[in-house]
């Protein structure tokens, strides 16, 4: 079952004034996290974008469950299918429950107000990411790493088999980034949830992901298991910086640091 | 379950008790005025305009309460209604708080529509008025746009200049109308309820304002997820071209009417959902309903103060919302829009 394909991309294309990406082709199965990582304006947001269904490819398909994403209908997209956004700017004040609530949107008749089942959905979602304490709270008033939390939540709330974030572990400190990781991860492990999550975190994607998809300027550059994409040339020369990749003397996961300035040749990656 | 969760017998109790608060002032409203009239008078010349039964009031009271007094208290709900569920639609349509259709300028739009019919046959002011609405808001949609995303602050600069223009053109041909009843253009254009429209008029006028209301309740929840912004709505299900085009339709088509029949009255778009936020919260499928029947109430105290507080003479009901519209309009700007400003910005 883990190892069902829920999300197919082939020779997935999109163009802008100035900029073009393409073509990428990967899967994604059920209970697998995928991380998109590259340089800034690398087309990472327009590819997860495209994954939700919200942008026409210009070329190519994102087939879920081997039917394309465009479409399915608005309705039962977002009910297969949550987007966790970089920033979601509210303009009134509205408390976490209901916040969490409008998950269910696409599930309610036209004029539908939410059911016990719906409520019951919305805590079970605020339980799992650990923010069933905020129910109550105004959504302004919370702090970073609660909202991004309160956040995820209503995006479980969708009870979304693709998962799709963009940038969930921005402007967190490192003890949320790792916790809000391990949930995610969690969430593929135990709910088999098909995760694809954008970042600029490299060791959090080396951490965490079983697949990462590397781009820069639009172009798939490397496809596969952290430990094949994460080959300092390769990084070198896409974020033009000069930086080693060692190895986890316990996970095996590679890391990604800074090369000391003046330093000399880079020691062979440890075993 | 700790938090509230909206119920529909909730929104049944909210839009009962405020159907009640309307009933109340309004019959209070029928007893005030250049006659004071007591209450049992009105209920006596109701009793007799619903039944037809005679010699239980005289016909002087009578005529007061059912010709005069009744047409325009009935006017202010209708007008009232429309214009704070306008608002409401307005400021989730261009997700901005601040947003009204005086403010933007769609009701300067709807009367010089209105005006301009006057040139031709003046039972199509409505149908002008709603053209100049639909207008006025795509122009200021359009201006108010910065590389094509809607900015907070540009959308009401935007929405200000677009109303002096239109007030500048109204002006102008107001010197061509000048031969007419000035006096009367220039309440109007200030907003007025004293001319209400005749009985079978104002049933027209009433019911597509009512279908204008329905149809923007009809999309309440999903006005609740467009304010977080289209992408993040349509990720979550909504169908935003058709959200935004049913609230533009409606609010505008409710905006042109208000107008066609009572000018310009500014403020109550604002005042009456920012009120009803504050005291109901903002999910829209509540805040349509308790705004439509709040605005209501809003208007018909405005109207009653604007036709007693000179008495015999009267004042304009929308110089009596500036007055008392202004300054919360200040005091939103800098507490709400600030807040809406910085998490956009964040």
């Amino acid at each position: 079952m883990s190892e069902a394909t829920l999300l197919e991309v082939r020779q997935l294309s999109y163009a802008y004034p100035n900029f073009h990406l393409g073509a990428v082709n990967f899967s994604l199965h059920r209970g697998e996290l995928l991380a998109i990582v590259g340089p800034n304006a690398s087309g990472k947001s327009t590819l997860l974008h495209l994954l939700a269904g919200l942008l026409e490819p210009q070329a190519g398909a994102v087939l879920i469950d081997g039917r394309p994403v465009r479409s399915l209908p608005l309705r039962e997209r977002a009910c297969r299918i949550a987007l966790v956004q970089q920033e979601s700017p509210l303009l009134f004040p509205i408390r976490v429950l209901p916040f969490v609530l409008q998950g269910r949107h696409a599930r309610l008749g036209m004029l539908g107000l939410e059911t016990p089942q719906d409520v019951a959905v919305a805590h079970r979602a605020l339980d799992i990411t650990r923010s069933g304490a905020l129910a109550d709270r105004l959504v302004q008033e919370l702090s970073g790493g609660e909202r991004q939390r309160v956040v995820l939540a209503r995006a479980l709330a969708q009870q979304p088999e693709l998962l799709l974030l963009d940038e969930p572990t921005l402007h967190l400190d490192i003890g949320f980034q790792t916790e809000l990781m391990r949930l995610v991860q969690g969430l593929a492990r135990r709910e088999l949830h098909g995760i694809a999550l954008v970042t600029h975190e490299l060791n959090l994607a080396a951490e965490f992901a079983d697949t990462v998809l590397l781009l820069r300027q639009g172009r798939p550059l490397r496809y596969g298991p952290p430990a094949e994409v994460f080959e300092r040339e390769l990084l070198e020369e896409v974020f033009a910086t000069e930086l080693d990749v060692l190895v986890h003397p316990e996970t095996g996961r590679p890391r990604v640091v800074l090369r000391p300035e003046g330093g000399g040749a880079p020691e062979p990656k440890a075993d | 379950m700790t938090a509230a969760v909206l119920t529909r017998t909730h929104i049944v109790r909210v839009c009962l008790t405020l159907s009640g608060v309307l009933f109340l002032l309004s019959f209070a409203a029928l007893l005030v005025g250049a006659a004071d009239l007591p209450a049992k008078e009105v209920g006596a010349a109701l009793w007799s305009g619903l039944t037809g039964a005679d010699g239980i009031v005289s016909m002087e009271h009578r005529a007061i309460v059912l010709n005069v007094r009744l047409p325009r208290i009935l006017l202010a709900i209708i007008v009232g209604a429309a214009l704070s569920v306008a608002g409401a639609g307005y400021q989730a349509l261009l997700r901005n708080p601040l947003a009204d259709p005086f403010v933007l300028g769609v009701s300067s739009g709807a009367a010089l529509g209105a005006l301009f019919s006057l040139f031709v046959a003046s039972v199509l002011a409505p149908a002008a008025a709603f053209l100049g609405a639909l207008a006025t808001i795509a122009a200021v949609y359009y201006l108010g746009q910065r590389r094509a995303e809607l900015a907070p602050y540009t959308l009401l600069l935007a929405g200000i200049v677009v109303a002096s223009f239109l007030s500048g053109l109204i002006v102008f041909l107001l010197y061509w109308l000048s031969g007419r009843d000035l006096r009367g253009f220039v309440f109007w254009l200030m907003g007025d309820l004293s001319n209400p429209p005749a009985p079978m008029a104002m049933l027209w006028l009433g019911l597509v304002i009512l279908g204008a209301i329905a149809a923007v309740y009809y999309v309440a929840g999903d006005l609740n997820l467009l304010l977080s912004g289209e992408t993040e709505a349509e990720a979550l299900g909504v169908n935003v071209r058709r959200t935004k085009m049913v609230v533009y339709l409606a609010a505008s088509l409710a905006t042109g009417l208000a107008v066609s029949v009572s000018g310009s009255i500014g403020y109550v778009g604002l005042l009456v959902p920012h009120l009803v936020r504050l005291i109901f919260g903002s999910d829209y499928r509540l805040l349509v309903p308790a705004a439509a029947l709040s605005g209501a109430v809003v208007m018909v105290a405005a109207d009653t103060l604007a036709r007693t507080v000179l008495a015999p003479s009267e004042l304009p009901v929308g110089a009596v919302m500036a007055l008392a519209g202004a300054p919360v309009f200040i005091y939103l700007l800098r507490t709400r829009l600030a807040a809406g400003a910085e998490g956009a910005a964040r």
